[in-house]
């Protein structure tokens, strides 16, 4: 049996990359060009929305189940009035009630529903297709401006967003379509597995199958994100086509597969450390706000120093938050940059 | 070359964007003082009409101004408020911005600027081309062609004028509407009456 230490020496061993240099380098260009912050802020912004967008899902479905289960509860008890019944007789007691809600959803044309369904897709559309660009955009030119960096060139926002737009395109392609593929035959090798399924579920046979899909399918899919991130790195770096960055990036994961999971690791530790040094910053503002409270309940015309101190505070905490989050993402983006450039060299024929 | 441009300063800047600001409220507040003429007396009367009201508000008005706003660029060199204030949006040599360079401004760059809290408009201070960072990200400069401050200006003063009493004549005729408000009233007294999870009888107790 093998130590923690004898583990980790092991792991360190089996690197091909120098990580102590990755980590020094990636720290150096982050504060060094404070440009690429710029672009780092954009890829938090566009990374946050769709977290929301996941938490929306959530309550939605919480909330169906919450009314279902009671119109079921309802349906199944002798006693209950059905909600209809309950509908007139409310209408009844209130006047016009609530039958008038119906009635005035009657009043909607289906002029206005053809249209409403038009406009909200087309606007769907374009917020999706801004989304995606601004996403690749943002990160072809914080990949190209970390490069530069390392080479020795600072650039500014002019130079990395022209190599941004440049490389856009073929970023999206690279995310897209890979992902849109290895999901359609995940769901085709899924469904026969489920319907399988179905009549097992309560066996505990069911249960653990269900629980190995569940993984295999979330295997595959970081598998995946992984390739794609890498890829998009070959893709600025090397100039490649989508369909050779995500090869490249394949080839990296299987070749230098320890030395992508070290880094993987000392990214998500840093990341966990921004998230509780951001947590932090909480306690003081929250220490300050106390004390306005406090201050403001025993002598309420404080409130005119209260209401402006609390509005600077959040500002500030808001920006410090999405500030280092930016900064976090630069350095970890450059990591990544610098172990491909790594392997690139590593690579290189030697001439002796 | 480029030391003969006179580049727009913030404060001319800041009209052009508040009558582009201003522009594109009016559509919204010209259709909220429509909804309140033709309201009616009853809630039936209304509700198709708030339905449309509401689908502009959110929708037509913001698709509306992302395409034509790019589009006034790209053919005349600025939005409508910079062509009032006298300014144009170029490249850095003099040229138009395609449509695609337009869009890619407006819509990409200018969210670069807008982040935290809009530092990128305030870098027009430190830039000696008096670039923000949209300007910066997309290779555009903003000139002014000729000064016409004082009338964009009062431009702005009008249409803030329009507005204000379009929306304020318009709140007045919808609180003079009192049936229209009464079964508004029941309607939302209704909704929070409405038995969305009904009181199930307890039959142990009954």
């Amino acid at each position: 049996m093998y130590t923690p230490q004898q583990w980790s020496k092991l792991l360190l061993e089996g690197m091909k990359t120098n990580l102590t240099k990755i980590l020094n380098e990636a720290w150096r260009i982050t504060f060094k060009n404070k440009w690429l912050w710029v672009f780092g802020l954009v890829l938090v912004l566009t990374s946050s929305s769709g977290g929301n967008g996941g938490g929306g899902g959530g309550n939605k479905n919480n909330s169906n189940f919450n009314y279902t289960n009671s119109y079921e509860i309802n349906k199944s008890s002798p006693f209950a009035p059905n909600p209809q019944q309950l509908l007139r007789e409310t209408s009844q007691v209130l006047g016009t009630a609530a039958v008038s809600i119906e009635e005035l959803f009657q009043t909607i044309s289906p002029l206005f529903l053809v249209t409403a369904g038009i406009a909200f897709t087309l606007l769907l559309i374009v917020f999706a297709i801004l989304g995606l660009y601004l996403k690749a955009w943002a990160s072809s030119a914080l990949i190209h401006g970390i490069d530069q960096e390392n080479n020795g060139v600072s650039l500014g926002l002019s130079p990395m967003s022209k190599l941004g737009k440049q490389k856009a395109v073929e970023m999206i392609k690279l995310s897209i379509i890979p992902s849109f593929i290895t999901l359609g035959v995940t769901l085709l090798v899924a469904i026969p597995v489920i319907l399988l399924l179905i009549p097992e579920a309560t066996r505990p046979f069911g249960i653990l199958l269900a629980v190995l899909v569940f993984l295999v399918f979330f295997v595959v899919l970081l598998f995946l994100a992984s390739i794609v991130y890498l890829g998009s790195i070959a893709l600025v770096i090397k100039n490649l086509t989508w369909q050779d960055a995500f090869k490249e990036g394949y080839r990296i994961i299987t070749k230098y597969f320890i030395d992508v999971i070290l880094l993987s690791c000392v990214n998500c530790l840093i990341g966990g450390l921004v998230s509780v040094a951001s947590c932090a910053l909480i306690i003081p503002i929250a220490l300050v706000g106390f004390g306005a409270a406090l201050g403001v309940s025993t002598f309420p015309p404080l409130l005119i120093i209260a209401v402006p101190v609390a509005v600077i505070l959040l500002t500030a905490f808001i920006t410090g938050i999405y500030l280092v989050s930016a900064i976090a993402h630069v350095f970890n983006k450059s990591t990544w940059v610098i172990l491909y450039k790594q392997v690139l060299d590593l690579e290189k024929p030697k001439i002796l | 070359m480029n030391d003969q441009k006179n580049y727009a300063g913030f404060g001319i800047r800041a009209v052009a964007f508040f009558i582009d600001v201003c522009l594109g409220l009016l559509g919204v507040t010209l259709t909220f003082y429509l909804l309140a003429l033709t309201a009616g007396t009853n809630i039936f009367a209304f509700f198709p009409n708030f339905l449309w009201f509401t689908l502009y508000f959110f929708v037509v008005n913001g698709l509306v101004f992302f395409f034509l706003n790019p589009y006034l660029i790209s053919i005349f060199g600025g939005t409508a408020g910079k062509l009032l204030t006298g300014l144009t949006i170029e490249n850095e040599d003099g040229t138009h911005l395609t449509y695609k360079q337009a869009l890619f401004r407006e819509y990409v760059a200018k969210i670069a600027s807008n982040a935290l809290f809009g530092v990128g408009y305030f870098w027009i201070f430190k830039n000696e081309k008096k670039q923000t960072w949209h300007d910066m990200l997309s290779d555009t400069v903003v000139v002014v062609q000729s000064n016409k401050a004082a009338l964009g200006l009062i431009t702005l003063l009008l249409l803030v004028l329009i507005e204000l009493t379009l929306g304020v004549t318009g709140i007045i005729k919808f609180s003079e509407n009192k049936p229209l408000l009464a079964d508004i009233s029941t309607l939302f007294k209704d909704i929070g009456n409405s038995p969305v999870i009904p009181n199930v009888p307890n039959p142990i107790a009954n």
